[in-house]
């Protein structure tokens, strides 16, 4: 009897040391993944340091916003190697490992760059978490890396590339527009790219001046002063009082700000990607 | 006399307090291979939920790329009968057996081989290529296949799990007193494409 217990024991420990192992391997196969931050106030990982500093800073206060205001939760992810995965395969297992997004909403996307390699060896993903792959279609994922992303990664522009991205994810996310709209958008720009775009600037600075004539010409009345001395000082004032407002104030936002950590969100390997 | 009735109380004592928790320990892993065997199937459910995502693409897709070259005949008909067979081929999930899985990939690659042939006419016609329909097909078979990754690789490793878990000793014992005789036994897992790296590269 003595020898059967011992036996069980030792078995016992066995599979103990059998689960460990297993525990920690499962662990060295996540090793390439970032070391994810604790502190839930990160959601920009730029392990290729391709975001300037303040490139960063900014990315990361607009994803812990979009994170705060909608629940939907963005990660954007920057690394060198992609331990031999392929890059729908490794922008969906870490989305899935770190739970991006609300469990039982699985409403995560996880914007992975790997801007290492040769040419057509540089490759990003946008991995679409299962709650999300229904106002996201992989074809309309597909559009924002081609439209939005590669063009502009292609000039080493990676910050106007992920954010031209965001400007287009977080409506659709959000349900603000549908992806039929955006793809007809897509395809109308693509048809008449320059003309459209000089008309629209015209039409701008035209309002402009008009909005700007019309409350200086009021201001030289009120004042006494000359037209065109009003009109000069509007433009002036009008400058500053806009710079000095973006400046300060997010900044000082951006310190307090958390989004209470990811929520385990699941990945089934929707979204789409691309090379370049 | 009364040191034997003790001897015998303590040895009795001792044999009912290893049966019963050997019992209970049994029951505990039954349950828990009940588990693995549940999770497993689930995950199974999954890959073939993607599997048949693609099969529904298809036809659509043949359709798009008939309108623009129909003379392909032979890749379109191959891509055609390709999908008739793997319809055939289906696996239930109470019956992961290895073999079951084996043909399950195989009818499976022989459509993946079809299709990746089907996606490489866009070459010969630059029409079909810059067709909108057609762009969305590609890009929804594209996350089709990633789908069909992550449901494979995920279910391994449920599999993986599971098997390990039946294949203790005392796991197997334990099984074996409540357990029917094919309820818990190996089940299969998908193993990496051999013709991947020689099939024809699809430029998505």
């Amino acid at each position: 009897m003595k020898f059967l217990l011992m036996m069980k024991f030792k078995i016992k420990s066995a599979l103990l040391y059998l689960f460990l192992f297993l525990g920690l391997s499962s662990l060295a196969e996540n090793d390439c993944f970032p070391k994810k931050d604790n502190s839930n106030r990160i959601l920009v990982y730029d392990e290729s340091d391709i975001f300037s500093p303040s490139e960063e800073r900014a990315l990361n206060q607009r994803l812990v916003q979009i994170s705060n205001n909608t629940s939907n939760q963005i990660v954007v992810v920057v690394v060198n190697d992609l331990c031999g995965m392929d890059q729908a395969m490794y922008a969906t297992d870490l989305g899935q490992a770190w739970g991006v997004g609300t469990k039982g909403q699985d409403n995560g996307i996880v914007i992975l760059i790997k801007p290492t390699g040769g040419k057509g060896n540089r490759r990003t993903f946008i991995a679409v978490g299962y709650g999300l792959e229904g106002v996201i279609p992989d074809a309309t994922a597909k559009l924002v890396v081609e439209n939005e992303m590669i063009p502009n990664f292609k000039n080493g522009q990676f910050y106007k590339g992920v954010d031209a991205a965001l400007d287009v994810l977080v409506p659709l996310a959000k349900q603000e527009f549908n992806y039929r709209a955006y793809g007809d958008k897509v395809r109308r720009s693509k048809d008449e790219q320059g003309g459209f775009m000089i008309l629209v600037v015209l039409l701008f600075v035209v309002f402009y001046l008009l909005a700007r004539i019309s409350s200086s010409r009021k201001y030289a009345q009120t004042n006494g002063t000359g037209f065109w001395t009003a009109f000069m000082m509007g433009s002036l004032l009008g400058g500053m009082g806009g710079s000095s407002n973006r400046g300060g104030w997010d900044d000082f936002n951006s310190g307090g700000g958390g989004f209470g950590g990811f929520g385990g969100g699941g990945f089934g390997g929707g979204g789409a990607g691309g090379s370049w | 006399m009364k040191k034997s009735i003790i001897v015998i109380l303590v040895l009795v004592g001792l044999v009912l307090f290893i049966g019963v928790s050997m019992f209970f320990k049994a029951t505990g892993t039954y349950d828990k291979a009940v588990g693995y065997q549940e999770t497993a199937s689930q995950s199974w459910g999954n890959v073939e939920a993607t599997y048949q995502r693609r099969m529904d693409l298809i036809p659509n897709l043949v359709s798009t790329v008939k309108g623009f070259a129909a003379q392909e005949k032979e890749v379109l008909i191959g891509v055609t009968e390709a999908r008739a067979s793997v319809g055939k081929v289906t696996v239930d999930a109470n019956n992961l057996k290895p073999e079951n899985i084996k043909a399950f990939q195989q009818a499976q690659s022989g459509l993946t081989q079809a299709l990746s042939k089907l996606m490489l006419v866009q070459e010969r016609y630059p029409e079909l290529r810059s067709n909108q329909n057609f762009l969305q097909l590609q890009a929804q078979l594209e996350g089709t296949e990633n789908r069909i990754n992550v449901a494979r690789q995920r279910y391994n490793g449920t599999v993986k799990e599971y098997n390990t878990f039946i294949r203790g000793f005392w796991k197997k014992m334990y099984l074996g007193w409540l357990a029917e005789e094919d309820e818990f036994v190996k089940k299969g897992m998908f193993e990496a494409d051999k013709g991947a790296e020689n099939a024809p590269k699809v430029q998505f």
